[in-house]
């Protein structure tokens, strides 16, 4: 116990640790079986959820060795060999629900993972979060401070911590990795295609 | 000419941030001839620079117009006062010890803040608080823009390496006349510059490390490379370039390396960049 302890370096993860332990302890004290394994059960998959958010934000860090990838997928869960040549390599930043406007505030973070020149673009949308202006806990972990103060997102970033337990239907699709039809139209949004435009960015915009 | 070294000492991220550490390796980097240095707020290293220095300059007699120290305004910063960013200047001043800065860099240029930032920079330069004014992370976009409003930097400063040359940014800055900087001139010594047989060649031609060599094709390229390292023989070991030059065959050999590495992205640390 005392080695995992010492694995965790932060110390708000070691009281998480410990408040999960002593929480069990006491259901498990009480004779409450079912709950400590749901608890258990929950808890691997709140990790589970937030260590598939984590590998995605570790390819944008100084440490990463991901650099001018061929395709850079933002959006709604999708399958990205649908959409690409066979052999390219990608990066695909998806969760359940992400709105259109989501994925914009994404693409400002994360397009320098593509190459100077060419990079190529992918948006997949569901029709109904076209024209929905809201962010999910998915999408705060990809946001600088300076976007959290501007979106007034700030609050949200301590939920973004427990996706399970404030957005559990949502977290097991992301887990799952559902999937939809999606099919190619113009992007809706001229201030989307200018960005693109300016940073010589190829924009391919797909609706389900 | 605009810095008065040819290297500049770097107290970012991976710098020491103790009193004690940070002087042991400043003391060095002067004695060895570095009288550059380079800080900002989110290395929280300005405050302590700043007391090196002084002492620096008590103990070894060095004057204040013998130092080139240069600070940088964060995105944070950018964002809090819209732009009008005297006031954090103001403090970082005061918190170094400081009457002028010899140079002041926006560290991320976010666009929706860069024109009235740089606005800030030109009056504070003009009240003598900023000898030169520039600015860190920028692409061909940003230069020509700068260029187009008529207040050019005079000083850029990228990331740059062999493995990233920013061969269009350098050229670009060369014509009008801007100083460039280059930081991770060595790519945290990335196993592609490391190993480099070639970089190991000229290592052995030359009775140099590698990561000699390449500092001495930052500077063969009209690039003023800012280094950091914890260790004063590493500092004392990269000073020591001044006595070889490369030849024009080899700089082109080195720069043909470049695959557009990089290890910082703008858009991560500047969104929208």
């Amino acid at each position: 116990m005392s080695g995992i302890l010492k694995k965790m370096k932060h110390k708000k993860s070691r009281l998480v640790a410990l408040g999960f332990a002593f929480g069990n302890g006491v259901l498990i004290w009480c004779g409450w079986y079912v709950a400590a394994a749901v608890l258990c059960i929950a808890t691997g998959l709140d990790l589970a959820v937030l260590q598939k958010i984590n590998r995605q934000k570790e390819l944008f860090s100084p440490r990463s060795t991901v650099r001018n990838v061929d395709y850079l997928i933002i959006g709604d869960m999708c399958s990205a060999t649908k959409f690409i040549p066979v052999g390219s390599n990608y990066v695909q930043i998806s969760a359940p629900g992400r709105s259109l406007n989501a994925s914009y505030e994404i693409l400002r973070h994360t397009f320098s993972i593509l190459p100077e020149q060419g990079g190529k673009v992918i948006l997949a949308i569901r029709e109904g979060n076209v024209d929905k202006n809201c962010y999910t806990l998915f999408d705060v972990p990809f946001f600088h401070p300076v976007t959290l103060e501007r979106l007034r997102l700030k609050s949200m970033v301590w939920q973004s911590k427990f996706p399970l337990f404030f957005a559990p239907l949502r977290s097991l699709r992301f887990l799952l990795g559902t999937d939809r039809q999606y099919h190619p139209v113009p992007c809706p949004r001229e201030d989307i295609r200018d960005f693109c435009t300016q940073r010589d960015l190829q924009l391919i915009y797909v609706q389900g | 000419m605009v810095t008065k070294t040819n290297l500049l000492f770097g107290t970012g991220v991976s710098s020491n941030k103790d009193y004690e550490g940070l002087l042991r390796v400043v003391r060095v980097a002067a004695e060895s001839g570095i009288l550059g240095f380079d800080t900002a707020p989110s290395y929280h290293t300005q405050g302590v620079l700043g007391r090196v220095l002084k002492q620096l300059m008590a103990e070894a007699g060095i004057q204040r117009s013998d130092l080139f120290i240069q600070t940088k305004i964060d995105a944070w910063q950018m964002q809090n006062k819209c732009g009008s960013v005297q006031s954090f200047v103001e403090a970082a001043l005061k918190e170094m010890e400081l009457t002028y800065l010899d140079a002041l860099l926006i560290h991320w240029p976010l666009p929706e803040y860069m024109e009235r930032t740089w606005q800030s920079f030109v009056q504070m330069q003009a009240q003598g608080m900023v000898r030169q004014i520039g600015i860190c992370n920028v692409r061909m976009r940003q230069l020509r823009q700068l260029v187009q409003w008529g207040m050019p930097p005079q000083i850029v400063q990228l990331e740059r390496n062999p493995l990233r040359t920013c061969t269009a940014e350098v050229d670009f800055c060369r014509q009008y006349d801007i100083l460039v900087q280059a930081y991770s001139p060595l790519c945290k010594m990335n196993t592609r510059i490391r190993d480099d047989a070639n970089l190991r060649a000229l290592a052995g031609k030359y009775q140099k490390s590698v990561g000699q060599v390449v500092l001495r094709w930052h500077l063969d390229t009209g690039v003023t490379p800012v280094f950091t390292s914890t260790k004063p023989e590493r500092v004392q070991e990269y000073a020591a370039i001044d006595d070889f030059c490369l030849s024009a065959e080899e700089i082109k050999a080195i720069t043909a390396k470049n695959i557009d590495y990089k290890m910082y992205l703008e858009s991560w640390s500047c969104p929208g960049f």
